[in-house]
């Protein structure tokens, strides 16, 4: 089986210079916080004379304006995730070595694609913008190797991989330092002068790590692989170049993400109902929001006008740092067809202006009446918030009613002439005691009142008839 | 040849009903019964089917009431929606009017300022076909409510916004406002005062798009609420001198 090993050496540097395509003029470089040893650094910095592998304070020794990130492997290990998530399109089997690298099942794409040079071409598409060493091999191990020495090698010749894998210098094998120099002190300095030595010979000197790697290396022993599973949901991370502070300046990294959630969606054929962004402030709790579009919707633009009307009133407490998109529920696209019959479309837009209007007014302020079973005119209806389930229609009353009505009614103040009623309102025996009187009153204003009497012999003002 | 295709655009003009003529009064497109012979007649067809209707009134005389028949033409699949209502409103009150609450939404923003942005949404979504607003609610029901004072007031220029998002989405835009409202010239396609009276409401129409203000018509809402009148008197009783006095 043919495999093509992927190993990104600079990732956490690519993501940032992907997002904020020229930083120019300045080096940057990502350091490993508990070696103090410098992992990464951009082509400024290296021109500098910064080299991998340097401690902090001889790079800041040779170049003062030095932008300066810790490396995470978290950053790194999530975009590894992303990236097979997008391979998956063109690959099957995919192995995740974290924290740098992608190990591809190759062989069994290759009738799909039409050839090594077809498949490498549409993998490598897939790979714009980020520094990578690849190798192809016949054993997981051996691939691997040659990847991170920088072998750069893309063929399915055994012959021109064998000799490939002889000339490796025998520092690039994943062996602790002590063996190495075992090795060394031996004159193996190539990895085909080790492989010529007989097996027996080396169990004598050296204990089974290296006689497994010999036997992986030559496919004699299998790796253990564990192959990638595409997740169920949507989930990308952004850190940012430089800390925002503005909630409209957020606004901009933001058509990227959308963008790939958009391409999530349409492989899935689905809508997202709600999308969750987080926001990693400074220093303070992660802001968490919801956007919700009750109509499901895969289109980034229409995401994108929902997520500016929801920062047009959204306060920072800290800097951001990061911004996170979440998608976890997403339904099948086609559960309510669009057609031309103009009462369906019309439902559409409706659903549509109430996203726009919930996103910036919050849901609380959008309501719908629904009627409720009660007899007590303040009960009897209900105020919804507008999701999709339709509300109760109102019974049709027994008398007049009014159309105004005050939740608290209130005492009544002036001098009023009433022109019809009682109409008895009286609760449950089981409900908070109630026993009112209804009248049908004018006040000098001329405006028509619903008043009751309670059983206190108190009067007051319930609604009006508008 | 020439002469025509200049002339073309003010025909259109004509024809749109943009440029009004003093002495000739033709009847505009878009009008839709009000529910009332003797408004409809003097409005030479009926109210507006879409644009900006200022109604100064109190709350509780009937405003809604005399537009029964107008809001249940006017209303057939789009939304009804309500912004900033002076007072809750009562699902069984609506549905007594004929109109379908199902299809009604209620707007409370938080901030006045919203309401103006809310209800411009609306009108040019397509998606409603009439929307009503509280100017100054809070005062129209004396609410205490200390909150939210700055509450929106209607600039001409906020009128002529809302007036082109009607346009654009084909709806109506009815603004209620107190009866001590400024009444400065906004580009309303209508503009009406009502009077509470005995047996319905005294009207009177300060604007209107194409015609000449009316004054003092009386909209008579006996048949159509006969519970909400004050009862003719038989000839044979004469009032307390107090209850006359309140009567007017």
């Amino acid at each position: 089986m043919l495999w093509l090993y992927l190993h990104f050496p600079q990732l956490q540097l690519d993501l940032l210079h992907r997002q904020s395509p020229s930083p120019s003029g300045q080096a940057v470089i990502i350091v490993e916080k508990k070696l103090n040893r410098i992992v990464q650094a951009n082509a400024l910095a290296k021109k500098q004379g910064i080299e991998l592998g340097m401690g902090l304070a001889s790079a800041v020794a040779l170049h003062k304006q030095l932008k300066l990130f810790q490396y995470r492997a978290q950053i790194e290990n999530q975009h590894l995730q992303q990236l097979a998530q997008t391979l998956y399109q063109s690959n099957g089997g995919i192995v995740i070595e974290e924290p740098d690298g992608l190990l591809l099942e190759a062989s069994s794409m290759l009738l799909y694609h039409q050839g090594l040079d077809n498949y490498w071409r549409t993998v490598l598409a897939q790979l714009k913008g980020l520094k990578v060493h690849y190798s192809t091999a016949y054993s997981p191990t051996a691939a691997k190797i040659l990847a991170r020495s920088g072998t750069d090698q893309i063929s399915d010749n055994k012959k021109l991989i064998h000799s490939r894998l002889k000339q490796l210098d025998i520092n690039s094998l994943p062996l602790p330092q002590k063996k190495l120099e075992q090795l060394h002190r031996l004159g193996i300095r190539t990895l085909g002068k080790l492989l010529r030595l007989p097996l027996k010979e080396l169990a004598k000197r050296f204990d089974i790590a290296l006689l497994k790697l010999i036997g992986q290396i030559n496919n004699e022993l299998k790796t253990p692989l564990d192959y990638f599973q595409p997740k169920e949901y949507f989930r990308r991370y952004l850190p940012l170049f430089y800390e925002i502070d503005n909630a409209q300046q957020l606004f901009k990294p933001l058509p990227k993400l959308l963008s790939q959630l958009e391409n999530f969606l349409r492989r899935h054929n689905a809508v997202a109902e709600i999308i969750e962004l987080v926001l990693q402030q400074r220093e303070q709790e992660d802001l968490q929001l919801e956007i919700r579009s009750s109509q499901g919707q895969e289109r980034a633009e229409a995401w994108l006008e929902l997520c500016r009307l929801r920062f047009e009133n959204l306060q920072l407490q800290a800097p951001v740092e990061s911004i996170e998109i979440i998608c976890r529920q997403y339904q099948q696209q086609g559960r309510n067809h669009r057609d031309l019959f103009s009462q369906r479309q019309q439902r559409g837009e409706q659903r549509l202006l109430i996203d726009h209007l919930q996103a910036r007014l919050g849901t609380d302020s959008i309501l719908r009446l629904s009627s409720n079973d009660s007899h007590i005119p303040e009960q009897a209806s209900e105020l919804l918030t507008a999701e999709l389930t339709t509300p109760k229609p109102a019974l049709s009353p027994a008398a007049l009613r009014p159309i105004f009505l005050h939740q608290q009614p209130r005492p009544l103040s002036q001098e009023l002439i009433l022109f019809h009623g009682p109409e008895r309102i009286q609760s449950q025996w089981w409900q908070r005691e109630i026993q009112r009187d209804y009248y049908i009153a004018r006040d000098p204003q001329g405006r028509w009142c619903w008043i009751f009497k309670d059983q206190k012999q108190r009067w007051f003002l319930q609604g009006y008839f508008s | 040849m020439d002469t025509t295709s200049s002339q073309q655009p003010l025909g259109q003009l004509i024809q749109q009903g943009l440029v009004w003529h003093g002495l000739r009064q033709t009847q505009p497109q878009g009008l839709l019964s009000s529910g009332h012979k003797i408004l409809d007649q003097a409005l030479a067809g009926g109210l507006p089917e879409q644009g900006l209707m200022l109604i100064h009134s109190d709350v509780g005389i009937g405003e809604l009431r005399f537009l029964q028949g107008y809001l249940q033409r006017r209303c057939q699949q789009g939304l009804l929606v309500f912004i900033d209502p002076p007072i809750e409103l009562c699902h069984e009150g609506l549905s007594s009017l004929g109109l379908a609450t199902e299809n009604c939404l209620l707007i409370k923003p938080k901030q006045g300022k919203d309401s103006l942005w809310a209800m411009e949404q609306c009108l040019q979504s397509g998606a409603c076909d009439l929307v009503l607003w509280w100017e100054n609610s809070q005062l129209m029901c004396h609410n205490k409510n200390g909150q939210r004072a700055q509450q929106a007031k209607l600039q001409i220029a906020q009128a002529k916004r809302l007036k082109l998002a009607a346009a654009r989405g084909q709806a109506m835009a009815l603004i209620f406002r107190s009866r001590q409202a400024s009444q400065q010239n906004l580009p309303a396609s209508l503009s009406i005062n009502l009077n509470a009276k005995a047996r319905g409401l005294e009207l009177s129409i300060t604007k209107r798009s194409h015609g000449w203000p009316i004054n003092k018509l009386f909209i008579d809402l006996q048949t159509q609420w006969p519970q909400l009148c004050v009862p003719k008197r038989p000839n044979n009783i004469t009032p307390l001198a107090s209850q006359q006095r309140s009567l007017g």
